[in-house]
């Protein structure tokens, strides 16, 4: 698990950046309980690869982010996509896209 | 971007809660804290909903644990790490890269000032770095190509007293290689000159006896061939010799078919077995030319083998490699008990002197507290090159601060425009940086040079392996070139932003006296290192001529003392009396020798014999000790240049069938015989029972035994021919020894009898004695002029801005009726003051450090006032020539000009 997990990690980074897309400035928790209500738990990695994978973008400079004080009063990191980010969400989304297209041609039947 | 900012979540959104309420006022947590905060915030989340659902809180907060699993704290406190390094060196790299924008911008501006600041610096650190190579080859590494130098240790013998030596008899050797603490013990003996003769031509080589273990415990391997083992290393083995790698170069070409080739060392057929890597020296540092294993020449040396059983015969080092794990200490108590084992067995008594101990030093010169002669002259070398260092940076900082004067408006512009003062004082000194860092680069490129440079003219008996310039001297390079960059360039930064605004604006390009107050620091302390340094130079040169002065008795500077070396004659069947009569005939016919005469006992060679005088129960005993005997060939007073105050000398009459006479020093009849009642004395010579009367028939001026300081002795001479003495060295007078020295060793080359001489001019003989006072001498005196030069010219230009800066106020008092003698004078007592604040500190910093140097001087008080007043009245003379080329060109300032130029 972890850094290799090939198209599953793929999936869990476009997850963020929908997720973060979608509600702009968010902590590490929010993210997950959004992906996990969204995802009706389907998404089968401990939640600390999720963290990780923040992190790893975070440092690749898809995301920004900064320290505050969540609604429940607690010491939180705020994370927020960059402009870089967005152009990344793009491309992962082609590529989910691409890959969804050809599982669905090989579950069909249609490859060749 | 805008149009992406947060927005607000849909209501009822199961994020719920997420949005920011306010911004963390805190400052950047370290990165695992970081991580630690983020992760704790996840825990504290899910337990409390763990808790919601009826979990159990200690329960629940495991179960939130195990859900955010256990690898990924580490991962992201490593990844937060690398990224804050990452940003880091960013920021460095940003300000190094602006530094070396604004450093190319104003090298533009100004190429020949920094050329001047490059090549300033780079002579002030090359200094350095070439004398931190020799300091730290000297003091603080071990000789190269041990393998792990740490587990190698020398043996000293201690005594009780605190008598303390490193050589030790063979046998103590062998009984404390047997500790277990040591893996091997190597013997080495101290190197000797041999003679290499190959082919007929013969040459002198450094030779080290050492055993077949020297190598093995060093963990040294040979480049060629390889080196000899135990099997050599026995008495009766065929004699083998390892090469230094020098050695091969020099002597042999780098002929790699030397390797088993059989050469004669010493007129001994022997195999050169292999070739010692470059630079390696052994467990010294001198140079040595060739190994030889110990025991087979030890025995043909010696002819005998005595020295395996004796233990009175101290003439062998032991150098041994700790076994894995084993401390010094522990070492040091095996080897004592086995030494003192040793000694008892052979004693008598059979009793263990507790008394004698065995410990063990490092390799590295400077950690046995024993500090050699070179190490005390490198220390000195890094005071005098830091010095330069400061000298350099004055100089540049007086650079600096002429530019800043010029761009004091510009600077005024900037600081009005609210660019920060630390920012400005930051470029500055970070482009001097730079332009120092240039100069380091400079210094290291020239670094093996100059080092080489120095290492001839002041330590030519230390070896300096030829490898380059290493890693450490650049780093060290780098390390002074910023120190000096920044000592440079902070005065001038922040005299240059300590300003106010609108003044500066107002006076536009006038510019502003500013510059004055550090310039005028600078030129004191400018004249204060020159004096400092010029006091150094004066007393070693006075300490020097001092040396000369030294009546010898001998006329060293009309003599040339030629040595006809018995061992290369080891393989002719002659005796030396006749070899060196061969040699005085041959070379009295050498063309500019006017006499020449044999000599028992040359310089540096002493010899007592047992004398006694009828009616006196002993002789006085003197702190020189002796008496010592000279037996010496009939003209040998006029000769050397002794004069006989009372009697006379020797007579080609004075032979082996003739009346025994002598000639005995100054000392000696006074003390014995109260002087001139000497004469017709009778002196019983030899320590036979019943030896016949020998008749004093002259008295002789004191001479010296060789050395520079020598307390007082008896001397007296006898005819070589009633002596059963072979000579040791043969005397030539000429009018120019140095230059009868060659073709004498040429001439006595020839001759298939003598085979092997050399042929030293007495001055030179005596030079390395001398060696330590020349080299302080020139040392200081290079830099001590240098220094002066910088001073002057620091004093000249600081004088010089200060007549432009005032050419108004001159020309006004010009205009007012003042006389240009009034005005030249006010200049030259302006430079004067600060030249004679700069010798007046000067002059007291050399008065405190006089107890320092008293060792280092001969026969020259450290505050010897001749010296001192003469370095002041110097550099008072130079500060007042270029004050007074400033001062002329202000008595020329036109007034109706100088108001006019507003």
């Amino acid at each position: 698990m972890g850094d290799g997990m090939g198209p599953l990690q793929g999936t869990l980074e476009l997850m963020v950046l929908r997720t973060l897309h979608r509600g702009g400035e968010m902590h590490g928790f929010g993210i997950l309980d959004w992906i996990h209500t969204r995802t009706e738990e389907a998404l089968q990695v401990e939640d600390g690869a999720l963290y990780h994978a923040l992190h790893r973008m975070a440092d690749r400079g898809w995301l920004e982010r900064d320290w505050g004080v969540s609604e429940k009063g607690r010491r939180a990191r705020y994370y927020r996509l960059t402009a870089v980010g967005r152009k990344a969400l793009v491309q992962e989304e082609a590529r989910w896209a691409r890959y969804v297209r050809a599982m669905g041609r090989l579950a069909s039947g249609e490859a060749g | 971007m805008r149009e992406q900012e947060p927005k607000p979540l849909s209501a009822g959104s199961p994020a719920g809660p997420v949005r920011r309420l306010f911004r963390l006022g805190i400052g950047r947590p370290r990165p695992g804290e970081a991580v630690d905060w983020e992760v704790q915030h996840y825990l504290d989340e899910v337990t409390e909903r763990l808790v919601e659902e009826g979990w159990e809180e200690g329960e629940a907060r495991a179960e939130a644990r195990r859900r955010f699993g256990t690898q990924y704290r580490g991962r992201m406190t490593r990844l937060e790490r690398s990224r804050r390094w990452r940003m880091g060196m960013g920021m460095v790299w940003e300000a190094v890269a602006s530094g070396v924008r604004d450093t190319i911008r104003s090298v533009r501006r100004g190429p020949g000032m920094a050329v001047g600041i490059v090549l300033t610096l780079a002579l002030g650190i090359g200094a350095n770095a070439a004398i931190f190579q020799v300091v730290d080859r000297l003091l603080f590494r071990p000789p190269l190509h041990i393998e792990e130098p740490d587990r190698i240790v020398r043996l000293v013998f201690n005594q009780e007293s605190g008598w303390s030596q490193v050589t030790m008899t063979y046998p103590d050797v062998e009984a404390i290689a047997q500790a277990s603490a040591f893996e091997s013990v190597a013997k080495i003996g101290h190197a000797n000159e041999f003679i290499l003769g190959s082919d007929g031509e013969a040459a002198p080589a450094q030779g080290q006896l050492a055993s077949s273990s020297f190598f093995t415990t060093l963990g040294v391997s040979p480049v060629r061939g390889r080196f000899y083992g135990p099997a050599e290393d026995v008495v009766g083995a065929e004699l083998t010799a390892v090469l230094s790698h020098g050695f091969w170069e020099r002597a042999f070409g780098s002929d790699p078919d030397v390797v088993g080739r059989t050469v004669r060392i010493d007129g001994q057929p022997t195999t050169v077995l292999g070739i010692a890597p470059v630079g390696f020296t052994g467990a010294g540092l001198a140079a040595v030319d060739l190994w030889l294993p110990m025991d087979p020449w030890n025995a043909l040396l010696t002819g005998g083998e005595e020295w395996r059983d004796s233990r009175g015969w101290w003439w062998l080092t032991g150098v041994a490699r700790l076994a894995d794990g084993v401390g010094e200490e522990a070492a040091a108590a095996e080897a004592t008990a086995l030494f003192q084992h040793g000694r008892a067995e052979t004693e008598e008594s059979g009793e263990v002197d507790t008394s004698q101990t065995i410990s063990t030093a490092s390799l590295v010169a400077d950690s046995d507290g024993g500090r050699t002669a070179e190490s005390q002259v490198a220390l000195w070398l890094l005071g005098v090159s830091l010095a330069v260092l400061l000298i350099a940076c004055a100089n540049v900082a007086n650079l600096l601060l002429a530019r800043g004067a010029r761009t004091r408006a510009e600077t005024a512009i900037r600081l009005a425009l609210g660019v920060s003062r630390v920012r400005l004082v930051g470029q500055v000194v970070l482009q001097t940086v730079v332009l120092a860092l240039v100069g380091g680069g400079v210094a290291v490129l020239t670094a093996s040079w100059t080092r080489e440079l120095i290492q001839r003219t002041v330590l030519p008996e230390v070896h300096f392996p030829d490898v380059g310039t290493e890693l450490r001297v650049m780093v060290f390079a780098a390390g002074v070139s910023i120190l000096a960059g920044v000592l440079a360039g902070v005065g001038p930064a922040v005299q240059g932003v300590r300003s106010n605004v609108s003044e500066d604006l107002k006076a536009g390009r006038r510019g502003v006296t500013g510059r004055s107050r550090v310039g005028r620091g600078l030129a004191v302390f400018q004249s204060a290192v020159a004096v400092v340094l010029l006091v150094g130079a004066g007393l070693f040169v006075r300490s020097l001529v001092e040396v000369r002065a030294v009546d010898m008795g001998l006329d060293l500077d009309r003599l040339a003392l030629v040595h006809l070396d018995p061992s290369a004659t080891l393989n002719v069947e002659a005796d030396m009396s006749d070899i060196y009569a061969t040699g005085l005939e041959r070379s009295s016919s050498l063309p500019g020798v006017q006499s020449a005469v044999l000599t028992t006992s040359p310089l540096f060679w002493s010899f007592g014999q047992r004398v006694r005088v009828p009616g006196l129960d002993s002789l006085p005993k003197l702190p020189g000790g002796g008496p010592y005997w000279f037996g010496v060939s009939s003209g040998y007073f006029e000769t050397v240049g002794l004069a006989i105050e009372r009697g006379r000398g020797f007579e080609a009459s004075d032979g082996e069938g003739g009346t025994p006479v002598a000639v005995v020093s100054r000392l000696m009849a006074d003390s014995i015989w109260g002087g001139e009642a000497a004469l017709g004395q009778c002196i019983l010579v030899g320590s036979d029972d019943d030896p016949p009367c020998t008749t004093v028939v002259g008295i002789a001026e004191e001479a010296s035994r060789g050395g520079l300081e020598e307390e007082p002795f008896f001397a007296y001479y006898l005819p070589l021919a009633q002596t059963d003495a072979s000579p040791q060295g043969i005397y030539l007078r000429a009018e120019d020894p140095r230059a009868v020295a060659g073709p004498a060793a040429a001439l006595l080359r020839e001759s298939p009898q003598v085979r092997w001489a050399t042929v030293t001019p007495l001055r030179e003989a005596m030079d390395p004695q001398a060696r330590a006072w020349r080299m302080g001498a020139t040392m200081f005196s290079v830099f001590g002029v240098l220094a002066l030069v910088v001073a002057s010219i620091g004093l000249y230009s600081l004088l010089s801005f200060q007549v432009a800066q005032r050419t108004r106020e001159i020309g006004i008092r010009a205009a007012l009726g003042a006389e240009r003698g009034q005005i030249l004078r006010r200049v030259v007592l302006d430079g004067a003051g600060l030249a004679g604040l700069g010798v007046a500190g000067g002059l007291l910093v050399s008065l405190l450090m006089s107890p320092l140097l008293r060792d280092l001087l001969f026969e020259v008080s450290p505050r010897d006032p001749w010296v001192l007043a003469a370095v002041a009245v110097v550099l008072l003379a130079v500060a007042l020539v270029a004050s007074t080329l400033p001062g002329l060109r202000a008595t020329r300032v036109q007034p109706t000009e100088a108001l006019r130029s507003e």
